[in-house]
């Protein structure tokens, strides 16, 4: 049965630095689900699309907007209109706090939007947050 | 009728039966008989004339007393006029002769052979004399009175004045007329006509009296006055006194003939007028005016003209008015002209008249033809109006509309380059923007990163400390002063730097994603109530200004309708600059002023701070860029962000500036924004 699997966390960023980091955090927070790291939209995108992983879920999308080959926003929205791929939490993680870019990613079904902050206690605080934020929604997608 | 005697005898009557009857009553007659006429007419001339007449002989029957027939008389009768003080004629005195006895022997004479005596010859002789006499007398009379109708109905006036006081013997109607009474014979000329004597008459006819010389006078001036009630009237006479030569060559009386004239006088002297009047308003008028004869032939020009083109009187008279114009118009106007006076249609045309000052100057000449009532033309009449200033006018009105619109094409042409040149830079500003967001956001990974891993060494740090700590305390050989050195204090110090200097770039990152993100924000106009704005500004400012114990102070501030946020940031921005560096030595005065200027309006913010050099007038408004002591907390990112916006309103900002005494910067911003605005 496919939603008794655990969450798979796919995350989408370039930076290499800002992925480790996140992983750590994530680690940190307590969060053992198995984390695929994307480093561009283009392979991001195949792999979501690819049959096997379109069907076989549930996952959580963690997305940075500053992609090499595309705006994150894109994959966002042709996540947000396909059928399946809908139901997967996105959190969107990126370096602004552009009030509009926030709103649009929201209007797009984005569900967590976090900026990366430099200082890096708030940037753990948010990583963790979202740790609780992922045990939480594992409950219903356990169902 | 009165009488004596003798004269009732010899007419059988009675005094009773005559007395206050008329002759021809008393003594009935055919007024068609020859005796009627006679008597009637002798009678006539008496009254006429007021001269002596005599019938020498004529036949008179006379009524018999009985009443039973006529009987035939022959009589000799003498008229005289009896005139009364006033010299008016009265009566009339019959002296008559009862000659029929002589006549009856006469005819006897004439039938009898006992009559050829002498005595009877004589009779006879004597008898045909006085009947040759009355024959010629008669004759005479008949001419005297041809003549004397003649006379009187002459339509000229006449009349025969004899002696050295000029006595009237004759005048007739005409005369009468023209003097206005009848009462003129037997007297003189000083008598007849007292109100001529002091106009000169007298002494003309005195001087033809005794000269012999005639004197002719034309449409001569004199006032009669023909009765006393009447008012004296002027009349004007064309006459001739002739001297009347008796036999002995001296001057008995002049003859004076003439007409009155007044009339056609009057008629001259009207015309004459008119025509002044015609010249006078023609002179009078601006405009030049001509007049032709039928054929075209010029003979008038009012004194404007000649005025006007400088040119002797007369010389442009007949056909010599075409050489006035200007040569390329002289053939259009002389065809003009004869077309009109082939046709009779009005003439009208725009040509170029010299001028007396030697310059062509465009006229409209227009004419029209005045007709008689058979509608033959008369005369022309023309005018030229000096049309130059106007045909001027309207000729750099075109010239001025030509350029007008060359100028609007570059106008057009110029506004569609500053559009390209404006989207040009909307364009470069865009890419200015988005390179700004993409450099902050770019700048931003890396610093992720750099702050990332810097906390992660710390933890390493601490981990490495514990551990050294352990290590130190079992094995203090393994530790050396390097290790030491570099666990204790150089890690600590390097990770520090790392991380103010993150904080820092941090900062400047933030500074210039927000400038772009300002320069990318729509801006929405506002009715803005400045006072308000402001008073919610001294809110905020509140405990910073009791503490440097400063007073802000708003005057008069004009209200504006613009972008309300970047109103409150330009505002917040420059009274926050005022109060951070106010010159804590003396007690702070923040003033904020503005003033309409129309269009826009201008605001000052005034301070009694520091002041600002004025090297760095143009610096504070440079990006990170501060002026003076730096003691106060700031990026320089402030007066760099008012500049943006006001820039962005359609305004510009200037500073000046004493240093130690205080600054005010001006912003002048439109009173109304618009989108135009918002483009450069």
């Amino acid at each position: 049965m496919p939603h008794q699997h655990p969450v798979t966390i796919i995350m989408v960023e370039d930076d290499e630095g800002h992925a480790r980091l996140i992983e750590k955090n994530i680690r940190r927070a307590g969060v053992c689900n198995e984390i695929r790291t994307f480093t561009n939209g283009t392979a991001a995108i195949e792999h979501l699309f690819s049959e096997n992983v379109r069907n076989d879920g549930p996952f959580l999308v963690l997305l940075d907007l500053n992609l090499p080959d595309m705006n994150g926003v894109d994959i966002l929205a042709k996540l947000k209109s396909d059928e399946l791929l809908k139901r997967a939490p996105v959190v969107v993680l990126t370096t602004t706090d552009d009030q509009r870019e926030v709103q649009r990613c929201y209007d797009l079904g984005a569900n967590v939007y976090i900026t990366k902050p430099v200082e890096y206690e708030s940037f753990s605080q948010a990583i963790r947050q979202l740790g609780l934020f992922l045990s939480v929604i594992q409950v219903p997608e356990t169902q | 009728m009165g009488m004596n005697e003798a004269y009732l005898r010899a007419t059988m009557r009675t005094r009773e039966e005559l007395v206050g009857r008329n002759m021809f009553e008393a003594f009935p007659s055919d007024p068609d008989s020859a005796s009627h006429k006679q008597l009637r007419g002798s009678f006539e001339r008496v009254i006429a004339e007021k001269v002596t007449d005599h019938i020498p002989l004529i036949s008179y029957a006379i009524p018999l007393p009985d009443g039973q027939g006529f009987d035939e008389r022959f009589w000799s009768a003498t008229h005289t006029p009896l005139f009364n003080e006033a010299g008016e004629l009265i009566s009339i005195l019959q002296h008559t002769v009862d000659v029929t006895e002589l006549h009856q022997l006469r005819n006897l004479a004439k039938t009898s052979a006992l009559l050829t005596g002498p005595s009877a010859l004589i009779e006879t002789d004597m008898f045909r004399r006085a009947q040759a006499v009355q024959e010629v007398n008669q004759s005479l009379s008949k001419e005297r009175q041809h003549l004397q109708e003649l006379f009187e109905q002459a339509p000229g006036f006449i009349a025969a004045l004899s002696g050295t006081d000029h006595v009237f013997t004759m005048a007739n109607a005409a005369y009468r007329q023209v003097v206005g009474r009848n009462d003129l014979i037997g007297k003189s000329v000083r008598e007849a006509l007292p109100e001529v004597v002091e106009q000169g008459f007298i002494g003309l006819l005195d001087r033809v009296h005794q000269t012999g010389e005639p004197f002719v006078g034309r449409g001569v001036r004199i006032v009669l006055q023909q009765s006393p009630e009447d008012q004296p009237e002027e009349h004007f006479l064309d006459f001739v006194y002739q001297p009347i030569f008796s036999r002995d060559g001296t001057v008995s009386g002049i003859f004076v003939q003439g007409h009155d004239v007044t009339d056609h006088r009057r008629a001259e002297n009207a015309l004459r007028e008119s025509e002044e009047r015609f010249r006078a308003i023609a002179n009078s008028i601006d405009q030049l005016i001509w007049a032709t004869r039928p054929d075209g032939f010029h003979d008038y020009y009012n004194q404007r003209w000649y005025e006007y083109t400088g040119v002797p009187e007369g010389s442009t008279d007949g056909v010599g008015w075409n050489g006035m114009f200007h040569p390329e118009d002289r053939e259009l106007a002389w065809k003009t002209w004869r077309r009109s006076l082939e046709t009779g249609e009005p003439y009208h045309i725009e040509y170029r008249l010299r001028h007396r000052s030697g310059e062509y100057r465009w006229v409209l000449g227009r004419a029209q033809p005045v007709r008689d009532d058979e509608g033959r033309i008369t005369r022309w009449y023309g005018t030229c109006t000096d049309i130059h200033d106007l045909k001027q006018a309207q000729e750099a009105l075109r010239e001025s509309r030509e350029r007008a619109l060359q100028s609007e094409e570059e106008t057009r042409r110029l506004a569609a380059m500053l559009a390209e040149r404006v989207t040009e830079l909307d364009a470069a500003n865009e890419e200015i923007q988005r390179f700004a967001y993409i450099v902050s956001h770019d700048l931003r990974a890396p610093l992720v990163n750099i702050m990332g891993f810097t906390s992660e060494l710390e933890n390493a740090h601490e981990e490495i400390e514990t551990f050294y700590g352990k290590v130190s305390e079992a094995q203090p050989a393994l530790i050396t002063p390097e290790a030491r050195s570099a666990i204790e204090s150089d890690l600590a110090e390097s990770i520090g730097f790392i991380r103010s200097s993150t904080v820092k770039m941090d900062k400047l990152i933030n500074a210039i994603l927000r400038l772009s993100r300002e320069g990318r924000r729509v801006l929405v106009p506002e009715s803005i109530s400045m006072d308000q704005l402001l008073e919610a500004q001294r809110q905020s400012l509140a405990h910073q200004l009791q503490e440097r114990g400063a007073e802000l102070i708003f005057e008069n501030i004009p209200h504006i309708t613009s972008d309300r946020l970047a109103i409150e940031q330009v505002f917040g921005n420059l009274i926050d600059n005022a109060v951070k560096y106010l010159d804590l030595a003396r007690a702070g005065r923040i003033v904020v002023r503005g003033r309409d200027l129309g269009h826009m309006i201008r605001y000052e913010v005034e301070d009694n701070g520091r002041g600002i050099d004025e090297k760095d007038y143009e610096r504070i408004f440079d990006l990170f860029r501060r002026s003076g002591t730096q003691d106060q907390q700031g990026e320089g990112i402030g007066l760099a962000h008012v500049r943006a916006l006001v820039r962005r309103l359609g305004g510009t900002i200037s500073v000046t500036s004493r240093l130690g005494q205080g600054s005010t910067f001006t912003v002048t911003l439109p009173k109304y924004i618009s989108v135009s605005s918002e483009a450069a």
